[in-house]
């Protein structure tokens, strides 16, 4: 049996002859009140004030016919609780009440990002309903509204992709725990506004798809409303190369893998394409699924002891001229097994073997040889699928993972990134979005003259740099921190630039190395830079000063009042005539510890010079 | 450029300076032109902006749904349902985004199936209209429909409704089937039963477990019992009333308890109150139907009244005086801003001889007592009549219009007997 060669990487030029193409789908959370009521926008994960139970009804099918799978779903009674606060959680969260009408905020934010993506804004924006199966919202819809197509960008090295879409829409409820008979979700997530930006799939490189959502990135941040920190950004990728499908990956935890994510999957589908022609070509089938449970009667390996110790049982489905690949890597560390039992579980099981793994946890190859020899295979030219679990899931198991095998296709379908870049099967691609429209909240005009767009974060940080010379890292710090400098070089002329930064970055950098205490320099910096423009304290005071306003004690500013120049002389005169051969720097240590920083470092070193004999 | 001749339900395809749309033509509103996108979603667009179209597609006749029949088990008992309107039976259309009623046995199951679990499901159409719109010739409708089909054995009905006067029918059905064995529940749901969120399964679902399982005689109404999907109370159907806008639970019964409570993940009934003895023998008798030509006033009072606001009930048939506190109302000339106060109890005067007056309270809970302070005592005095009703406004009303139908001559006299336990209280167990 030949073992088709597949790819462990793709270079540049392959990615280009296979025909890669990528899109993304960015969805920003802002900031301030939801999108349909006015409770706020902060997720919580504290402990609820209250509980709501509900029961989700399967909606009856576009021809009214009594649908079995629906029936069968609702049979199984599994509800949802969601946790809610007094304090943050009103009606419309609930279901109880109808929406309120739309937060004027986010839809001026979704209207400065439509202009900045020159996109053109929809006349009139009619929100809809947008059915969502799973619980993750207490109505069974998202709320969801087109406010503009057709828009460009262009990123800062020249990648110019189409900006097919922007959405102003709820977030979901964020999911808490899954039990056996519901699902624990927590309201403080539902309704936070989020703008969905949905580019063309215009991408032909990995990188390129990093550099456009970077970009994307930037101008999310450069609104004044958006939220920022893990989770409140989300990237979703489209992928799909010339002979393949697209596929959709969620969960992209950073940036930083989402070129991993595009080129894992353009070789996870070349890959699958090589298997699924070495199979046409075997002639491979997948046969009927049969109960081994006796081969394992003594089982060595746990899993299976465990399972038959509850009187579940062990299934088998052979795969006829299978032998050999699905211990193939169709992307690093996954084989085209993992593929086959990602759709067994879905169905409830931990996971499935294959021969190809076998013998291996715990399973012999007397076992292994016995099964084969149960189904009427042969090992090498064969393999066979196995799973061990409670009769209904694992025939269920079973079923779903045997029907994956025996389609030699990719499909369309929606994956979940995992952490090193590859990804897991999580449902089949939705058909087009069951929508309509929500008569609860009136159609909205938007005001397409009067949008007032903020300069992007780019040029802030550009400008910044420039008019402080400030390294670009810097001007980005201080932006991402909200450190003014501006304003505060404007309120504060006496004080130099250069020593507001060092205010706010070296000075508790300082404090956290010499005496480990974390000072929030925000606190304390008009005070100090006040007093400092008011020549009532001396910079090199401000160490000293901030430490004590950090532990919380009262400062006396009388102890810290700069001394004349005339004074420091006398200091200075002092310490020379106490030892009057000692070294320039011995001297200054010794002056400035008379002075206890009552006076600038620099006056004292040039007085100091001025003072020794030469 | 003609949008207006556009045919609806087309696919078309709209260009507008920059960007260029292709969906399906829906009914216009207002000024924009509104167009399913590929996509699903809808957009508004204004003519001024487009600068052309052209349709891809013609309408595509709808082909009617299949049907597929229902096989129901028909040793269970069995509940008829009739539909008089509201969100409770709808369905989506998601190619148009409409949301179109279901009627149909078959139909009701489709969206309902666990109704076929509890019971055979019988179904017919009364009608198809808001409950705001209710005059007493509907409540007269559905009266009759459910004693035609008594005669021919049925006994146990749900009827759907819209929720905002879901009361009054719930109440007028009890008064006017007072002398017909059926057992009646009035059913609506606050969330439309095209999301998934729907309360309207739930309360379907309980009120045809409760009436499947229970000889219940009399009307009642089945909603939720609190903002979970946990169980539903069935009230009575008298003295019950909405008591918020929104809330699944907006329905409380008022001056007693609810009569049971229905579990909805157990389907397990537990009764609160001794349930009307069914006789199964009983025949139906007849209907006291409402008369359609009635007219009743109510006056609610507040600060601030004119003598006018009395001006236009002279030619009515009744009264109801929605009173403050025990049942007052301004008629106390106290100092000069007050003198029309004495205009007001004359023109009460007046109407309490030429027709029935009768007193409710704004409170809505407690009993009218108008002994204790003097305006109470006054307008007994006038002719208001009512002292030591237990009845919500809303009862008040219906059952004012109800002795007037059928009781003319005693309606002083009857308005404080006790019918169909309008004036039963239990004032221990508020619910509230």
């Amino acid at each position: 049996m030949a073992i088709p060669a597949l790819k462990q990487d793709l270079s540049v030029a392959e990615l280009k002859r296979i025909g890669l193409l990528s899109g993304l789908e960015i969805h920003q959370q802002l900031e301030g009140q939801k999108l349909f009521c006015h409770c706020p926008t902060a997720v919580r994960d504290d402990n609820p004030d209250f509980l709501v139970k509900r029961y989700f009804r399967a909606l009856a099918g576009e021809s009214g016919v009594v649908d079995a799978a629906a029936l069968a779903e609702m049979k199984k009674r599994k509800y949802n609780v969601y946790q809610g606060y007094e304090d943050t959680t009103c009606l419309v969260e609930l279901d109880e009440e109808p929406p309120g009408p739309v937060n004027q905020e986010a839809l001026t934010a979704a209207l400065q990002v439509a202009k900045i993506f020159d996109m053109e804004i929809i006349d009139q924006v009619r929100f809809m309903r947008k059915t969502v199966v799973d619980g993750s919202n207490t109505s069974g819809f998202q709320r969801t509204g087109l406010i503009a197509v057709n828009g460009s960008l262009e990123t800062p090295s020249g990648l110019w992709v189409h900006v097919d879409s922007l959405c102003l829409e709820e977030d979901a409820c964020k999911k808490v725990e899954t039990k056996d008979d519901h699902e624990v979700y927590n309201l403080s997530r539902l309704g936070i506004p989020l703008l969905e930006v949905a580019t063309g799939p215009d991408m032909k490189t990995p990188e390129a798809v990093a550099e456009v959502a970077e970009h994307i990135g930037m101008v999310m941040r450069s609104l004044p409303n958006v939220k920022r920190g893990l989770g409140t950004i989300r990237q979703d990728v489209n992928v799909s190369i010339k002979k393949g499908v697209r596929v959709e990956i969620k969960g992209a935890q950073d940036l930083r893998m989402v070129s991993t994510l595009v080129k894992y999957e353009a070789l996870r589908q070349h890959n699958l394409l090589m298997i699924f022609d070495a199979l046409e070509a075997r002639r491979a089938s997948v046969g009927k699924v049969v109960d081994v449970t006796d081969v394992f009667k003594h089982a060595e390996a746990k899993v299976i002891r465990g399972a038959l110790e509850k009187q579940d049982v062990v299934l088998a489905v052979p795969l006829h001229s299978f032998g050999g690949l699905t211990g193939l890597e169709t992307q690093p560390g996954r084989r085209y097994g993992a593929e086959l039992s990602d759709h067994a579980k879905v169905m409830g099981v931990k996971g499935l073997f294959h021969a190809d793994e076998l013998p291996k946890h715990g399973i012999s190859q007397a076992e292994k040889d016995a099964v084969f020899k149960q189904l009427g295979l042969q090992d090498e030219k064969d393999n066979f699928l196995l799973i061990a679990a409670p009769e209904a899931v694992a025939r269920r198991a079973i079923a779903a993972a045997a029907e994956r095998a025996q389609d030699f296709s990719l499909r369309k379908e929606v994956r979940m990134a995992l952490p090193d870049g590859t990804t897991s099967y999580l449902r089949p691609m939705p058909g087009a979005a069951r929508m309509y429209p929500e008569t609860d909240v009136k159609p909205v005009l938007p005001d397409k003259e009067n949008i007032v767009v903020p300069a992007l974060l780019s040029e802030r940080v550009a400008g910044l740099a420039k008019k402080f010379s400030l390294d670009t890292d810097m001007a980005k710090r201080l932006l991402k921190d909200g450190v003014d400098l501006d304003a505060l070089t404007k309120k504060y002329t006496k004080v130099k630039p250069a020593f507001i930064v060092d205010l706010f970055y070296s000075v508790p950098a300082l404090l956290k190395k010499k005496h480990n205490v974390e000072v929030d320099m925000s606190l304390y910096a008009d005070e100090l830079l006040a007093r400092i423009d008011a020549d009532e304290i001396s910079k090199d005071a401000v160490p000293g000063i901030a430490l004590l306003l950090a532990s919380g004690k009262t400062v006396d500013y009388e102890k810290y009042k700069p001394i004349s120049e005339k004074e420091i002389k006398e200091v200075i005169k002092e310490v020379i005539r106490k030892d009057p051969k000692a070294p320039v720097g011995a001297l200054m240590g010794a002056a400035m510890k008379e002075l206890g920083g009552k006076a600038d470092g620099k006056l004292v070193m040039k007085l100091l010079q001025e003072l020794t004999p030469k | 450029m003609n949008i207006v001749s556009l045919p609806i339900n087309a696919q078309i395809r709209i260009s507008t300076k920059k960007a260029s749309y292709e969906g399906l033509l829906l009914p216009k509103e207002g000024d924009e032109i509104v167009l399913k996108l590929k996509s699903g979603y809808n957009i508004g667009l204004l003519p001024k902006h487009i600068t052309n179209a052209k349709v891809l597609e013609k309408p595509k006749k709808k082909e009617p749904a299949e049907k597929h029949a229902v096989h129901q088990n028909e040793s269970l008992p069995k509940v008829m349902i009739l539909h008089t309107g509201g969100t409770i039976a709808s369905k989506v259309d998601y190619e148009t985004g409409g949301v179109v009623a279901q009627f149909s046995p078959d139909e009701l199951i489709g969206l309902f199936p666990e109704l076929q679990e509890l019971a055979f499901i019988e179904s017919e159409l009364v009608g198809n209209m808001q409950s705001d719109d209710f005059r007493f010739a509907h409540f007269n409708i559905v009266a009759k429909k459910i004693f035609a089909q008594a005669k021919k054995g049925a006994n146990k009905f749900i009827v759907t409704s819209g929720t905002d006067f879901l009361h009054y029918l719930a109440t007028a059905l009890s008064f006017i089937l007072s002398d017909v064995p059926v057992g009646v529940l009035v059913v609506g749901a606050q969330r439309s039963s095209d999301r998934g969120s729907s309360d309207a399964g739930m309360n379907l679902a309980c009120a045809t477990q409760f009436l499947a399982t229970q000889d219940f005689r009399g009307v009642g109404v089945c909603m939720h019992a609190s903002i979970e999907d946990d169980a539903c109370v069935i009230l009575p159907g008298v003295n019950v009333r909405k008591m918020h806008s929104s809330r699944r639970d907006a329905f409380k019964p008022i001056n007693k308890g609810p009569l049971a409570k229905v579990s909805y993940s157990g389907k397990q009934v537990t009764l609160l109150e001794d349930l009307a003895q069914a006789n199964d023998n009983a025949l139906p008798r007849s209907l006291s139907l409402l008369d359609e030509q009635l007219r009743i006033g109510m006056v609610w009072a507040k600060p601030q009244m004119f003598p006018e606001e009395f001006g236009c009930y002279d030619e009515f048939d009744g009264l109801v005086l929605v009173m403050s506190g025990l049942g007052h109302f301004p008629i106390t000339a106290f100092d000069d801003h007050c003198k029309l106060h004495g205009v007001i109890h004359e023109r009460i005067r007046h109407l309490a001889v030429k027709m029935p007056v009768v007193a409710a309270v704004q409170t809505i809970y407690g009993r009218v007592d108008m002994d204790v302070y003097s305006p109470g005592r006054a307008l007994q005095e006038a002719g208001v009549i009512g002292n030591g009703s237990v009845m919500s406004p809303e009862t008040a009303y219906i059952k004012l219009a109800w002795l007037l139908s059928n009781h003319e001559q005693d309606v002083k006299k009857s308005f404080l007997q006790d019918f169909v336990g309008e004036m039963n209280s239990d004032e221990s167990n508020l619910y509230w």
